[in-house]
């Protein structure tokens, strides 16, 4: 971390916990960071993945699918008993469900609830910046594979990439283009085949004036389609660019004497 | 005790009085590989190289992750067998180079890595701040990164630094334009145009540089010169509102 990054890192949460599901589950107090004992993690992580409550039974047979209700019941008591004893007192329950308590903050709920403001329409000045963690976020839980994990990994990735576009697009309408293309890149980058992507940056190049760096990236876009799928980008990609040595020339106005002969060299 | 941080990439971070990680010195990945302990060069093997590379531009990461990036064409448990060598053979040479907690991968905080110089001075020129002398010194600098290296992560982030860079660029020469600097903001829109003649904005930014010290020669010779240079490259005009942008001074200064 250089001096300039030591600047910019501030304490985490002054108000309550934190559940770090990216990078975790790690749950963070302050500046003092907790781990999750081990045998409690997927509790944790299935738990935070929901926004409303869990039904115990449910958790228990996602958690514990092999064997009976009576020891997949056993094991979710153990683990909540485990968590309670390290002092981590993140998750309530009743006699039926579970469910983070409402002062603990949860991380991956932060940047689904910025991606959904920015998809739905509904982002503000402070949402047009890409929200740190995305990245964390393309990759929920990595290496682990059961089927709760995996619907949800995949959801959440494809709302990150729904938002990066969005937010390069509104960034586009703001003339925030080195952002934009940026915003644009990062979706690229996580997802290179994905044509959405490809053509926000496109349309982000193309709204600086940069249709140089347009061509790059179509060049470089329909080389990979070929070369992994066989196919050409979609027509509707190609006209965003036009048809070269065409356009523009029959688009600007006609030139005052002095300038045409200077500008015929 | 260690105090932990949450920085700007929304990751945890060790504070730097924390001796493990205390290592000073740099890495730098533009322009080539090149390894500091101190002031000292270093010289570490290829997969050491990749590992470190990784790590400094992308930031610390799950293992998984890493070990993917490292390692695409094999299966997961023996990608992470393979991080663990290798993690192994860096320690017992390089101690206290990469840190780990749980399961993720950190460079250390005391390696300065040119990437993120290039990253904050980015993002200070965004925020309408000049940059310091090293971060300014590493925008201008020529090298792409990590040259001949074709990883796909190494493709993306070249790509991704290069418009940082342009754009940032681009910027700067817009603020030293904005406080009156023409010279200078002439000189970084060159050197936006020498490290990539076909981007139109830098070029239009050197356009308006001249329009702005009312060298309209200058400005027209610019716009044949891209004009010229479009056309030969990618058989294209440049864009109206630049045409438009010149007809206008051009129509302006004769009238008066």
């Amino acid at each position: 971390m250089s001096a300039a990054e030591l600047e910019d890192a501030m304490p985490v949460g002054d108000d309550g916990p934190v559940l770090h599901v990216l990078g975790g589950p790690c749950v963070s107090v302050g500046a003092r960071r907790v781990g999750v004992p081990e045998g409690s993690k997927r509790l944790v992580a299935f738990v935070a993945l929901h926004r409303r409550p869990v039904e115990r039974r449910h958790a228990a047979g996602a958690l514990w699918p092999i064997g009976d209700d009576c020891r997949a019941a056993g094991n979710l008591r153990s683990s909540l008993w485990r968590l309670r004893g390290a002092g981590i007192d993140i998750l309530d329950a009743d006699k039926w469900s579970l469910w983070v308590r409402e002062e603990v903050s949860v991380d991956i709920r932060a940047l689904s609830d910025w991606a959904g403001r920015l998809v739905g329409g509904a982002a503000s000045d402070l949402d047009l910046r890409v929200e740190p963690g995305w990245e964390d976020a393309l990759d929920l839980l990595p290496g682990w594979y059961e089927e709760w994990v995996l619907l949800e990994r995949e959801r959440l990735r494809q709302r990150m990439l729904h938002a990066l576009e969005t937010l390069s697009h509104r960034l586009v309408a703001e003339r925030r283009f080195g952002e934009a293309v940026e915003a644009a890149m990062l979706a690229v980058g996580a997802e290179p085949l994905r044509e959405s992507a490809q053509r926000t940056l496109l349309e982000a190049h193309l709204a600086e004036g940069n249709r140089g760096e347009g061509w790059r990236g179509l060049r470089t876009y329909r080389e990979l389609l070929r070369r992994e799928l066989g196919v050409e980008p979609s027509p509707e990609l190609q006209a965003l660019l036009g048809e070269p040595a065409v356009r523009g020339r029959g688009a600007h106005r006609p030139v005052h004497g002095y300038r045409a002969r200077v500008l015929s060299c | 005790m260690v105090q932990w941080y949450r920085s700007e990439r929304g990751s945890f971070r060790r504070s730097a009085d924390d001796p493990v990680l205390a290592v000073r010195g740099s890495l730098d990945l533009l322009g080539g590989f090149r390894l500091c302990v101190g002031t000292r060069p270093v010289d570490v093997p290829g997969t050491v190289q990749r590992l470190l590379a990784l790590l400094g531009v992308l930031g610390d990461q799950p293992r998984t992750t890493v070990a993917g990036s490292l390692w695409p064409d094999v299966p997961e448990h023996q990608a992470r067998a393979s991080l663990r060598t290798a993690l192994w053979r860096l320690h017992r040479r390089l101690p206290v180079l990469v840190g780990y907690d749980d399961d993720r991968l950190a460079l250390s905080a005391g390696i300065d890595v040119d990437t993120q110089l290039l990253a904050d001075g980015a993002r200070r020129i965004g925020a309408g701040v000049i940059p310091s002398d090293e971060q300014h010194a590493v925008l201008r600098r020529r090298g792409e990164l990590l040259p001949g290296w074709y990883e796909d992560w190494v493709v993306l982030e070249r790509e991704r630094c290069r418009q940082l860079r342009l754009h940032a660029l681009e910027t700067l020469a817009a603020s030293l334009a904005g406080s009156g600097r023409i010279a200078d903001a002439i000189d970084v829109a060159c050197e936006v145009i020498g490290i990539e003649p076909l981007r139109e904005s830098a070029h239009r930014v050197l356009i308006e540089l001249h329009l702005a010290e009312d060298n309209v020669e200058e400005a027209l010779r610019q716009f044949g010169a891209l004009r010229r240079l479009l056309a030969r490259e990618i058989g294209v005009e440049p864009s109206t509102d630049l045409h438009e942008l010149l007809a206008l001074r051009s129509f302006s200064r004769r009238s008066s």
